[in-house]
């Protein structure tokens, strides 16, 4: 009896997921339509750049800051005992840019861009906003989801690029300061130790991570219902949501990228 | 101008709307009159095509809304206002930028001509001075005031208004029932609003349709359904 109950969940919970995934899916289609067909308001997008950047700007900036400066600390002690401590610059720029600023930028946007954008959305829905758009004769894809997701797909890259920079000065800091590595040898080492490979290879996934967190939170915000208390539930599951497609699909997308450009 | 015949619909098997049949002439105002959950807010819905009937049919303007493309919706909804029971203003826009929003995206109208009508259509529903505020800066009476002003800026053929004086003091429900009025007449509008006030209602529908668990059980002007005896009109006019 209670296997019979619970294999019922299992299955209604799968056709759920199932159904959810469809429905998000046919929403991507809409937007990538709009996209397509160049219904893009240019100033709404630079306006949510403007939000989304700002919100998580300081956050990115203090992570990578306090990283380059623990990762400098650590790698310094670490390849001191193989006798390599020179290599510290390049431990750290590499570490930065091929896979930490990527990642933890991606993760803090999910947090703070992210949530905003579902419970921005999901406030307007439980309003009716959204409804009373449609109802004005204005599509709400193209007014409100179309400049939110392409604002993210723009905005994350930028915050990448910017706390590699960052998370570089600060191992900069540790390695002169407190290490007392020359500062002209500290940046040439950095400079050198960085290939194209090595920096596309981490800017490339910003891309799929700003497209998964865009889609997985301007959706949830498209589909909340239940009032506030709607909104918070929706909000915390878009940004779990999130985190777990980034990490996920971080896995995957490294181990492809090394089997290509390892 | 707007014509139901024998509407159904249900949500997960569960019957909501059974046999809707009514009709609405042009310059009408209709009064839909019922206890919350009787179905008045889906029936409006139907009438904008938010929802879509199970059975049944929706003619509007003489066309059967069935056939509409969603090139067809884009256009009925310009000449179409519905006023939310919250309003539904944008909160990220001032009570100008609103009131202006659909005069943007549907004409050609230039900055200059689209401040004179916001201000004319402002002042009309009696807003003067608080174009420059944010909705949650203003009471919920004003937010309706500002919903229902940009409902009709298109200048607007039918105005649906879902449970205008909800959540409002008796004063204030008099107040916006009178505004309702004054646009009505201002823009000739046909207009269907639904309730469960029956007091002002009253005093500005031409005619009114009781609903009852998503039937009507009485349709015509105050006096045929005052003198009516349907056991619940009666106990519903009490
Ligand atoms: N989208 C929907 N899905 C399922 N049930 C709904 C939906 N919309 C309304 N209902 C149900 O229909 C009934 C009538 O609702 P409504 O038209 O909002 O009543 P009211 O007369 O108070 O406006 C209620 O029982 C409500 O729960
Ligand atoms: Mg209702």
């Amino acid at each position: 009896m209670k296997k019979r109950i619970f294999l019922k969940h299992f299955f209604q919970s799968i056709v759920a997921g199932v159904a959810g995934l469809g429905n998000a899916l046919y929403f991507l289609g809409n937007v990538l339509g709009q996209i397509l067909r160049g219904k893009i308001r240019f100033s709404e997008v630079i306006k949510q750049i403007h939000e989304q950047g700002m919100q998580s700007v300081v956050v990115i900036a203090l992570t990578s800051i306090a990283s380059g400066v623990v990762l400098t600390l650590q790698g310094y002690v670490m390849l001191d005992r193989f006798g390599a401590k020179e290599k510290v610059a390049a431990l750290v720029a590499l570490s930065l840019v091929r896979e930490l600023s990527p990642v933890f930028s991606a993760l803090i946007f999910s947090g703070k861009a992210g949530a905003r954008l579902t419970a921005e959305l999901g406030a307007m829905n439980v309003n009716n906003q959204i409804v009373a758009t449609k109802v004005m004769g204005v599509d709400p894809i193209e007014f409100l989801v179309v400049p939110r997701m392409l604002a993210c797909f723009l905005v994350l890259p930028i915050l990448v690029v910017m706390s590699e920079i960052i998370g570089i000065a600060g191992g900069y800091l540790v390695g002169v300061f407190e290490a007392n590595i020359p500062g002209s040898f500290y940046i040439s080492q950095t400079l050198q130790s960085i290939d194209y490979v090595d920096f596309f290879s981490g800017f490339i996934k910003t891309f799929f991570f700003a497209f998964l967190i865009g889609w997985t939170c301007c959706y949830q915000g498209f589909v909340t219902k239940g009032g506030s208390l709607g909104v918070g539930r929706y909000t915390t599951k878009a940004v779990a949501l999130a985190y777990i497609l980034v990490v996920v699909s971080n896995t995957i997308l490294t181990k492809i990228i090394l089997t290509f450009w390892g | 101008m707007i014509k139901v015949s024998h509407l159904y619909k249900s949500f997960n098997s569960q019957a909501i709307l059974k046999d809707v049949s009514f009709e609405v002439k042009e310059g009408e105002i209709i009064a839909i009159l019922g206890q919350s959950g009787a179905g008045k807010s889906v029936l409006l819905k139907h009438l904008i095509g938010l929802l879509f009937p199970d059975q049944g049919s929706i003619e509007i303007d003489s066309r059967d809304i069935a056939k509409f493309s969603e090139q067809d919706w884009l256009l009925l909804r310009k000449k179409m206002g519905y006023l939310f029971q919250d309003g539904a203003l944008y909160d990220f826009m001032t009570i100008f930028e609103n009131t202006a929003f659909p005069l943007k995206e549907h004409t050609q109208l230039n900055k200059k001509e689209i401040g004179e009508k916001v201000r004319n259509t402002l002042s009309l529903v009696g807003l003067e001075g608080v174009e420059q505020k944010y909705p949650s800066q203003l009471s919920g009476g004003m937010q309706k005031r500002a919903a229902l002003a940009r409902a009709v800026i298109l200048n607007s053929k039918i105005l649906l208004c879902d449970e205008p004086t909800s959540g409002l003091d008796p004063v204030r429900s008099r107040d916006i029932t009178d505004v309702i009025l004054n646009i009505s007449r201002h823009f000739n509008t046909t207009t269907v609003i639904t309730s469960h006030d029956m007091k002002n209602s009253f005093r500005i529908a031409d005619r009114l349709i009781i609903m009852k668990d998503g039937s009507l059980v009485a349709q015509g002007t105050r006096e045929e359904i005052e003198s009516t005896d349907n056991d619940f009109v009666k106990e519903f006019l009490n």
